[in-house]
């Protein structure tokens, strides 16, 4: 989910390297509650999240907790909220020692708290668990073929565009392949004056990564126990040279999209300068927020189709984790089968805007709930066609360094071949995976 | 002192004791708690930071002892040396354009007395301004299609090729526009400063100067820049270490930080990446200690330009 990767890379303004070591070093103070080996229902269980999209969740959650220990007398659920500094705040808790019982965690931490040996395996064999999540988020919870959390909830990303402008060149319907999206995007600048065909968003890997599995590439393949990059692959290279051909040959964004995050793009498209664009449903809000009178404009569509055949894209999210130092995990299982329920977990994730990560309870947003609308239901289908970035410990490696980000916006400059810079982005990866 | 004899002084002695008491041990025992303090938050972290950087470390986790290997590494990467280049560059130029203007803005603060108690609080405005909003702030700014930047150099100055221009899509641009928004959040302070400095250059040798028929431009060249030599020695060695240690700006101007492709990377920001991005503290503690290094030999040409000039 787009907030938990934001998290990840600027995660801290400045903490001193060393006030966080320090702080790395004494961590050791215990507040967890008292033992419990019968494996009864009873005693206080601490629980940690972020909070992606602000205070407005934490009430929502507060009743949560506050309903479980009401359901449960003798519990108690102490709920903490780690603002933007929970990625660094569970790597520091790791360390030291003094971990929650259960944590709603970004789905691309799970591999990497994994590794470091501080989830309890949620099931031995992830296969299990096919067909009751949806299934990118499933392969989020896997490090090493276990899987070590339960899929909370999921955000997508999909096609928003300009129903008015698609239909000033004739279109009805939202372009389904990239090339086709291209030649609307161009007919669409042809017509208007000073309008961008397609938001192009060089700034943040989220939103051309997925582009080689469109080419029918990988990302990384497993060869044995190991990950190995195919970044450096032919799928890959022409992938990420098409999207960045949209820039500087086909000129559908000014030149400086090239370090543009989502937020400039939802700007642009706000203020009605782009046509189209891919955002998630919480860029539909903020658009929708800063020009309400857009709504009746607006579309959205599955992702465009590449080469490849399919139009996968990142399942983001979050999991929920139990730790494996928890020392009342009777509760803390408990608790993580009580948030799960559909009647509890649907709430939540409506309110947040994102989407259950449960078949069952995703069937029922898409039917009657808050996905239903013709604006949201795109997301819903979006869904179905999620991957998951490779589940290995030091994937976070990759996006903290940016070399995603540096890979295209060199190609994007004119710095490096694509070639090349596939094949730098290549060995970059496998060095921190391999 | 005088021999002693017992029982003749008895009185003297004991003050004698409780002097020596006073003067060489109660001393220690006050400052003792803020020794263990200043031992505890900046003495333990040093020591710490060095202490890691000749150690291998991922994931806050400490690994086996490897000598000099983080050293070696981080000056075997091109985007370290590079950024150690780049920094020293506009470490350079801050501090360059810093006191120029200071001086400029200090000058006019000190020919306007009376509005210079007004003045001088303006002056100090940006000062007070917490540096990511700014920095957010400049951001916008110098934004391609929205900023009054560009638009005031389209409209104002007529340089047309900058409508539209992105300022943040290669490496120079962007250094540009991030030293322009850190010279202006470090202006004020020295301004002031060296306002307060040059006040006190009023005096005789001014006015004999003067009566000698010595010009403005003299007087300033020869004689009160001089005076105030001490302090523009402290408010260089201030500006270039907060120079060299400049990470907000970058941080929240550039895109990924440090981007586009490593083009405005410095010193401070690598570091933060290794630790908090890539969480490999050992390299990370190694460029930390670099820069430690670097900055502490700043110091120390400060204290020896200073010792000069008491000379």
């Amino acid at each position: 989910m787009r907030a938990r990767n934001i998290w990840r890379g600027r995660a801290a303004v400045a903490i001193g390297l060393v006030g966080a070591l320090a702080l790395a070093a004494c961590g050791g103070a215990k507040d967890s509650p008292s033992g419990n080996g019968s494996g009864e229902i009873k005693g206080a269980i601490d629980f940690w999240m972020g909070d992606p999209i602000g205070d407005t969740q934490q009430p929502i959650m507060q009743k949560l907790a506050n309903d479980y220990a009401a359901a449960h007398p003798g519990t108690k659920v102490n709920l903490r909220f780690l603002g933007k500094d929970a990625h660094q705040t569970y790597l520091t808790s790791i360390a030291g020692g003094s971990v929650p019982c259960v944590a709603l965690i970004g789905n691309t931490w799970t591999p990497e708290f994994a590794a470091l040996n501080a989830l309890n395996v949620y099931a031995d064999d992830p296969k299990t668990l096919r067909g009751t999540y949806v299934p990118g988020m499933i392969d989020s919870t896997i490090y090493k073929g276990k899987s070590y959390a339960v899929p909370y909830d999921t955000g997508v990303r999909a096609l928003i565009y300009r129903k008015d402008m698609l239909e000033s060149i004739g279109k009805s319907a939202a372009p389904a392949t990239w090339e086709e999206l291209r030649a609307d995007a161009l007919a669409i600048q042809a017509k208007h004056q000073g309008v961008n065909g397609f938001g192009i968003i060089g700034g943040a890997h989220w939103y051309y990564l997925p582009v080689i599995w469109n080419w029918g590439g990988e990302i990384a393949k497993q060869n044995g126990d190991k990950w190995v990059s195919e970044a450096g692959s032919p799928q890959a290279v022409q992938a990420f040279q098409f999207y960045a051909d949209l820039l500087t040959k086909d000129k559908l964004s000014p030149a400086g999209a090239s370090a543009w995050t989502g937020a400039d793009v939802d700007k642009s498209f706000g203020l009605g300068q782009t046509a189209m664009m891919i955002g998630g449903s919480w860029d539909l809000r903020t658009i929708l927020k800063q020009a309400p009178d857009l709504e009746s404009k607006l579309g959205t569509a599955v992702l465009p189709k590449g080469p490849g055949g399919n139009n996968d894209t990142f399942a983001g999210g979050s999991n929920l984790a139990v730790f494996r130092e928890c020392n009342n995990k009777p509760v803390a299982n408990d608790f993580v089968k009580f948030m799960m329920s559909k009647e509890n977990l649907v709430p939540v994730t409506s309110n947040l805007g994102l989407l259950p990560a449960t078949n069952d309870a995703l069937a029922q947003e898409k039917s009657t709930g808050s996905f239903s609308t013709p604006l949201l239901k795109a997301y819903a289908e979006q869904a179905d066609h999620t991957r998951s970035t490779p589940p290995v410990a030091n994937w976070g490696k990759v996006e903290g360094a940016n070399a995603i980000v540096n890979a295209m916006q060199s190609i994007m400059s004119g710095q490096k071949s694509a070639d090349a810079a596939m094949k730098e982005l290549s060995d970059k990866i496998n060095q921190a995976i391999g | 002192m005088s021999p002693n004899t017992s029982g003749a002084l008895p009185g003297r002695q004991s003050p004698r004791r409780h002097f020596t008491f006073e003067k060489q041990l109660l001393p220690w025992a006050f400052l003792t708690p803020l020794l263990a303090v200043v031992v505890g938050i900046v003495g333990y972290p040093v020591v710490r930071t060095i202490w890691l950087s000749f150690h291998d470390g991922e994931y806050l986790q400490n690994g086996p002892f490897i000598g000099l290997q983080n050293y070696r590494d981080i000056f075997a990467n091109p985007y370290y040396t590079a950024a150690l280049l780049r920094t020293t560059v506009f470490a350079a130029a801050v501090v360059a354009t810093t006191i120029l203007l200071s001086l400029a803005i200090a000058l006019v603060l000190d020919a306007a007395p009376r509005a210079a108690k007004v003045l001088s609080v303006i002056v100090l405005l940006p000062w007070a301004m917490p540096r990511v909003a700014s920095g957010i702030v400049w951001k916008w700014m110098f934004d391609d299609q929205y900023g009054v930047v560009n638009w005031l150099l389209v409209h104002w100055f007529g340089l047309e090729s900058f409508n539209g221009y992105s300022w943040f899509r290669t490496g120079t641009p962007a250094m540009v526009a991030i030293t322009v928004a850190v010279v202006w959040h470090s202006v004020p302070f020295v301004a002031v400063s060296l306002f307060a400095g040059l006040r006190g250059t009023h005096g005789e040798v001014v006015e004999a100067a003067r009566v000698d028929g010595a010009n403005a431009w003299q007087i300033l060249r020869r004689i009160r820049l001089p005076m105030i030599r001490p302090l523009l020695v402290v408010m260089t060695t201030i500006s270039t270490i907060w120079a060299y240690q400049s990470f907000d700006h970058f941080l929240v101007m550039t895109t990924p930080p440090g981007g586009p492709n490593h083009s405005t990377e410095v010193l401070s920001l690598l570091t933060w990446l290794e630790a908090f991005a890539q969480l490999d503290q050992g390299t990370a503690a190694a460029m930390a200690v670099v820069l430690f290094l670097m900055l502490s030999a700043v110091s120390v040409l400060y204290v020896r330009l200073n010792r000069e000039d008491v000379r």
